[in-house]
């Protein structure tokens, strides 16, 4: 076997594997908080990339101040959505409980924003020019463009920062609180729609951190968040719903695997990888990987 | 009346060697380190009204659902009629005759108030999928019956003249009834009732006292829990004592009354004096 | 028969059956009779979310993979095994209510979430499968060719291949489908799903064994939706990876929540009217599925019970006492 290509799909598969990272770890933090399953978090993802295309010839291609310009943007857009999303699952009912009513409506955000961007742009592909172009890293003969090197500098900092502002700060404190037992969390005078607030804006700051990053790696058009959702889904429900960290080690498994196998197998497979670890895990330990978190009800 | 509470068979007054219709030994529950339930016996005879009473937080209620089946974490053995029933699915322990209401009060509001009655026999008639689908005759000759049934039973419980109405336009202490009407359509072995008359004003609650003894005379079976102690001490044949878990005493309601661990209990617990 | 077919609801079917059979006579536009056709297959898709949604409380999104399962099922017995149409819908049938036993048992021991979740993973399963396992199902080029359903009865020989006889072909499946269901649902069977829905702790009190509930549900709604996907497959002609998509959950759901949950005739009525709206507005396909997205949120947050609900509502003002509680409704 060739150790230069072996190298080289490890590395191609972590990159990928840290942004399907970035994805699920918000994903997760949704369920773990709310018990809601957010249909639309791709669909952030792709409007942060269009967003991205958008501000990138607005500053000379320089992508550093882009993604600044665009963090900031999403951070306020994110509050706000948040804010609508709780507002929107407090109102109304019948349907059943939260959990079923955030997928209904998240799957309406969803299809109105695909399809909304799809009328704005149609759906041709989509590519950004950045200031670093094609330059890459030599690692010997396994090269590592600036772009994905870029990208998985990104997602490690949001990694440590995430597990920083949980761990470390009196906000992720009250959040893992909140995750964990939500009537203890009332007992000791937190709010949990405030903390709930809080996660979910976190959570699609995330998905845009993710698409941001991934404007100078991909061709994408208004499906491409539905596809890496899907895969975030999967990394979700294999790692345990509502476990961040399973969920940041089986995305980047999830990465490295499917690299393996798009590199030795039938590309075919490569798709297949997370749907057939899926359903293997819900068959034979479906709580996940790493925690026990569906709980009865 | 008679023809409608009589079980099958097991009229009181029960032989004093017969077995205990229900009869619960060494019944554990633990919420982490809080043990709910820890090692709770406690018999009901058959054609008995037995009283379960203890301070807040003694199990009572955990005890209810770990019998019932709806606490799938409890240990201990459950017999009826010397059968266990220990760790069967809440479903299966109904069907075998052990009925239950619940402390917060369930009944289906959007339905009448007659629906809920005729619900409570749907599991019991014995009628396959394809007699309800196709309206077999088979299937008449049984609806008439559950119908005939369930308005008896709500003129006894009170509550014919609603039978058209929502049940969701009841008032609190209607519902129970309601309830207690619905598990009755089935003649249960044996009726748990959590809590029936908390919350219920005291015109009703002599009510209620009146018409369950009404329904023992006539067969029925009951072991109530219930925090209001002279309901409990007015209405039956033998009390058990809870406390922390555990039995701290039975007997009748007299033997109680002078039970010196019990006065210290609920001395001690201050939860209402006796 | 379900209790709305006595008078005057009676007459007004009657005025709508005659309609639905004096149509085709009356306008000779292969494109009306195209829309109404596809808004009586969409109908009984949806009605089939409705058994085990509306009625049963379980939302799935395996009820797409189920249509897709039937018109691959349906499309591989006549073109693989040599079966008629007919031995489709049945294969398709038989196939789909395997699954959905399987699925529902396994998930439901977990919970109704985890039910949730496995009808995504499935759905999104098949959807790959039709996509990749060429040797089976083609891939993306799907299967072509599909021939017209045919009836042959000794001499007696007809084959359903012009709009006007798919059209009735597609009314006769539809009517003795939803009057199927409209049986089952307002039995008592209809009413033991809907104690799962309100109340499953209570319903279990009374002795409900819920679980075989649940998956009696799944399997009822499951085989509807695969016979009413195999037969559409034919009426298309093809069945290709499509069939999964995304845009026939959100129709269900969105004809489902529009018409109320666990509602009969008012999803029905709310299945033409989203199917034959957007023909006559002429929208693009991107703009239709805005409508129907914005549709969808609105329901969920505004009416949730839909315009079964509305009704509902207007009825309780106009005279006290529903009909629930008259006789033959126990």
């Amino acid at each position: 076997m060739d150790p230069v290509f072996l190298g080289q799909l490890l590395l191609n598969g972590i990159v990928i594997g840290l942004i399907y990272g970035l994805i699920a770890t918000g994903l997760t933090l949704q369920f773990g908080i709310l018990h809601i399953v957010n249909f639309a978090h791709g669909e952030v993802l792709m409007v942060a990339m269009y967003a991205m295309a958008a501000l990138l010839p607005l500053f000379g291609g320089d992508f550093f101040v882009a993604f600044a310009v665009l963090v900031v943007l999403a951070s306020a857009v994110s509050l706000l959505a948040a804010r609508g999303l709780l507002a929107a699952l407090a109102t109304g009912g019948d349907g059943g409980g939260i959990f079923e009513k955030s997928l209904l409506l998240t799957l309406g955000v969803s299809i109105v924003l695909v399809n909304g961007v799809q009328q704005l742009f149609t759906s041709n592909p989509q590519m950004a020019t950045t200031s670093f172009g094609y330059g890459a890293f030599a690692l010997g003969e396994i090269r590592l463009t600036y772009a994905h090197a870029l990208a998985s500098v990104v997602a490690v900092v949001t990694f440590g920062a995430l597990f920083w502002f949980l761990l470390r700060t009196n906000a992720g404190r009250a959040l893992r609180a909140v995750a964990q037992n939500r009537e203890a969390a009332l007992m000791i005078g937190l709010d949990p729609t405030r903390v709930a607030r809080r996660a979910v804006a976190v959570s699609l700051v995330l998905s845009a951190v993710a698409g941001a990053v991934l404007v100078p790696i991909i061709v994408f058009q208004p499906t491409v968040g539905q596809t890496l959702l899907l895969k975030a889904f999967a990394v979700v429900v294999i790692g345990g719903m509502g476990n961040i960290g399973g969920a940041v080690a089986v995305a980047l498994g999830l990465g490295v695997l499917e690299s393996l196998v798009g590199g030795f197998a039938d590309i075919v497979w490569q798709n297949a990888v997370a749907f057939v670890a899926m359903i293997a895990v819900l068959a034979m330990r479906p709580q996940g990987l790493f925690a026990a978190a569906i709980r009865k009800g | 009346m008679d023809s409608l509470a009589a079980s099958d068979g097991v009229l009181r007054p029960a032989a004093p060697t017969a077995p205990p219709l229900l009869k619960v030994a060494e019944l554990r529950r633990s919420f982490g380190a809080v043990r709910a339930v820890d090692g709770l016996d406690l018999e009901v005879e058959a054609g008995s009204i037995t009283g379960m009473i203890g301070p807040n937080g003694c199990g009572k209620t955990t005890a209810v659902n770990c019998i019932t089946g709806f606490d799938r974490g409890c240990s201990g053995s459950v017999e009826l009629q010397g059968r266990s029933i220990a760790r069967r699915q809440p479903e299966e322990i109904a069907r075998g005759g052990v009925m239950r209401t619940f402390q917060a009060i369930r009944v289906f509001d959007g339905f009448s108030v007659l629906e809920n009655a005729a619900m409570g026999r749907q599991c019991f008639d014995g009628l396959r999928l394809q007699h309800p689908i196709l309206r077999t005759p088979r299937f008449r000759q049984v609806e008439r019956e559950t119908r005939a049934r369930a308005e008896a039973l709500l003129e006894t419980v009170g509550l014919g003249a609603k039978k058209g109405e929502l049940a969701g336009s009841l008032s609190y202490g209607q519902k129970k009834l309601l309830a207690l009407a619905g598990i009755l359509m089935s003649e249960p072995k044996i009726v748990i009732l959590d809590e029936p008359v908390a919350g219920v004003n005291p015109t009703m609650v002599h009510e209620i006292a009146e018409l369950l003894r009404r329904l023992n005379a006539a067969g029925t079976t009951f072991l109530i829990i219930e925090h209001n102690i002279e309901f409990v001490m007015a209405l039956s044949d033998r009390v058990v004592v809870m406390d922390r878990g555990r039995r701290l005493a039975s007997g009748t309601p007299a033997e109680i009354q002078q039970d010196e661990r019990v006065l210290e209990a609920y001395l001690g617990g201050g939860d209402g004096g006796l | 028969m379900p209790p709305a077919m006595r008078s005057p609801k009676g007459l007004l079917l009657l005025l709508l059956a005659v309609l639905a059979l004096a149509y085709p006579f009356a306008s000779s536009s292969g494109y009306h009779l195209n829309v109404l056709t596809n808004a009586l297959f969409f109908t009984v898709l949806a009605m089939s979310l409705n058994v085990i949604y509306g009625y049963a409380g379980l939302l799935s999104f395996a009820q797409v993979g189920f249509w897709g399962v039937g018109g691959y099922v349906g499309a591989l017995t006549v073109t693989r095994l040599g079966g008629s149409v007919w031995d489709g819908m049945l294969a398709a049938g038989a196939v789909a209510l395997l699954l959905a036993i399987a699925i529902s048992a396994v998930s439901l021991r977990l919970s109704n979430h985890a039910f949730v979740i496995v009808s995504i993973a499935f759905t999104l399963l098949l959807q790959l499968l039709a996509q990749e396992w060429i040797d089976v199902t083609n891939g993306p080029m799907g299967i072509p060719g599909l021939p017209a359903p045919e009836i042959v009865l000794g001499p007696l020989y007809f084959a359903f291949d012009d709009r006007t006889s798919q059209y009735f072909l597609a009314l006769a499946f539809a009517a003795a489908t939803l009057a199927a269901i409209g049986l089952v649902l307002s039995s008592r069977v209809g009413r033991t799903l809907r104690m799962l829905k309100h109340d499953e702790t209570l319903a279990r009190s009374l002795g409900v064994r819920t679980t075989r509930w649940k998956v009696f549900a799944a399997g009822f709604a499951a085989v509807v939706a695969a016979m009413a996907g195999a037969l559409y497959v034919f009426y298309l002609s093809i069945v290709d990876p499509t069939i999964f998509d995304v845009y026939y959950t959100q129709l269900m759901l969105v004809i489902v929540i529009v018409g109320g949950l666990g509602s009969f005739w008012p999803m029905i009525a709310a299945g033409f009217v989203l199917v034959v709206l957007p023909e006559v507005l002429r929208t693009s396909d991107e703009v239709r599925m805005i409508y129907y997205g914005v549709v969808l949120i609105a329901g969920v947050l505004f009416f949730p019970r839909g315009f079964a609900g509305l009704l509902a509502a207007r009825r309780r003002r106009h005279s006290s006492g529903g009909r629930l509680g008259q006789p033959g409704s126990i």
